[in-house]
């Protein structure tokens, strides 16, 4: 029995995850790096206490309607550069790429999007503290 | 002082007999030609460059030198020059020409924690890939090597793809010393 087949197999796989590795993001993990991780970090853990860790504040906002909202329009989302579309494949990327158990939550509209683009907090922090008691309510 | 007189007078005759006024002349010259070509003589300096580099000052979620994710540099590419194609969204001085290097900080500085992102086409490969300008903090400004491009930023009012704000955020202090490009993947 020769060792060389498995050899041979082994530098195939090598091989693969090489390409794997070098391989391009999708569109969500392209947007987000764009327009979302120079703050919030390539996996959303944030910068605490400045920028909340979003794979622990999303699941709580994402809890509740209002946080759901919430979540939509605080200015880095509902002002956001990106087109709506590409706010919705952000967050919809988001949920089950990074958010500890984010794939149990309903996707993001479009329509939810746009009504959320109408109407941006003007005092986020104020809004915050009536949804969560995690300090990033309390205006610093 | 007899004695060194002695000495003296000893070793010069013995040098006179044994040895030729032309060999002593061809001797020295070759001494003086040796000493004078010797800091000519080409020198890899580069080991210890990299050898004094500190381990690394930036924090651990910002790798010092971010694996180039399949990325290679063009042929006439250079760090420390602004079209360098890593820079095409940067805006300030280009540690490479600081101290460090294209996504290392110098000596002294730390990395920030927060970044702008943008993207730049590699054209050793034609592929697009996304890069994190993190400015290095902790000292005045660097002063070398101003690289002014563009490429991705938006207006000041979208300050999350701006580059003409100082990206401190999370560095010990806001003392901007230079911008690096670290290449974080390729772009989708």
């Amino acid at each position: 029995m020769s060792v060389f087949p498995g050899f041979a197999r082994a530098t195939v796989v090598v091989a693969l995850l090489s390409i794997a590795t070098a391989s391009s993001a999708s569109e969500g993990e392209t947007l987000y790096a764009l327009n979302c991780s120079g703050c919030h970090g390539r996996d959303a853990r944030g910068m605490p206490p400045q920028i909340p860790d979003l794979r622990a504040s999303l699941p709580l906002l994402l809890s509740t309607a209002a946080g759901r909202g919430y979540a939509l329009r605080v200015p880095g989302v509902a002002m956001s550069i990106a087109t709506q579309q590409q706010v919705r494949t952000i967050l919809n990327w988001m949920l089950p790429a990074l958010i500890p158990g984010g794939e149990r939550y309903t996707p993001f509209t479009l329509a939810e999007v746009a009504t959320a683009r109408r109407s941006p907090l003007t005092d986020p922090e104020s809004a915050r503290a009536l949804l969560l008691d995690d300090g990033y309510g309390d205006p610093r | 002082m007899s004695k060194f007189d002695d000495l003296t007078e000893s070793w010069t005759r013995n040098a006179a007999q044994r040895r030729s006024r032309r060999g002593f002349l061809a001797r020295l010259a070759g001494v003086l030609t040796a000493t004078a070509a010797a800091p000519l003589l080409p020198i890899d300096r580069s080991g210890r460059a990299n050898a004094a580099e500190p381990p690394s000052q930036v924090p651990s979620e910002v790798p010092s030198e971010v694996p180039t994710m399949g990325a290679s540099d063009g042929p006439s590419d250079d760090p420390s020059d602004c079209e360098y194609w890593r820079y095409c969204g940067i805006d300030g001085y280009l540690c490479n020409c600081c101290g460090g290097g294209p996504a290392l900080c110098p000596p002294g500085t730390t990395a920030s924690a927060t970044a702008w992102v943008g993207s730049c086409m590699n054209p050793a490969d034609g592929l697009t890939y996304l890069i994190a300008y993190n400015d290095c903090c902790g000292t005045g400004d660097c002063s070398r090597c101003e690289c002014w491009r563009n490429e991705g930023q938006t207006p000041i009012y979208s300050p999350q793809r701006n580059n003409d704000i100082i990206w401190c955020f999370g560095a010990p202090t806001m003392l901007y010393n230079c911008s690096i490009a670290r290449v974080i993947g390729r772009a989708g």
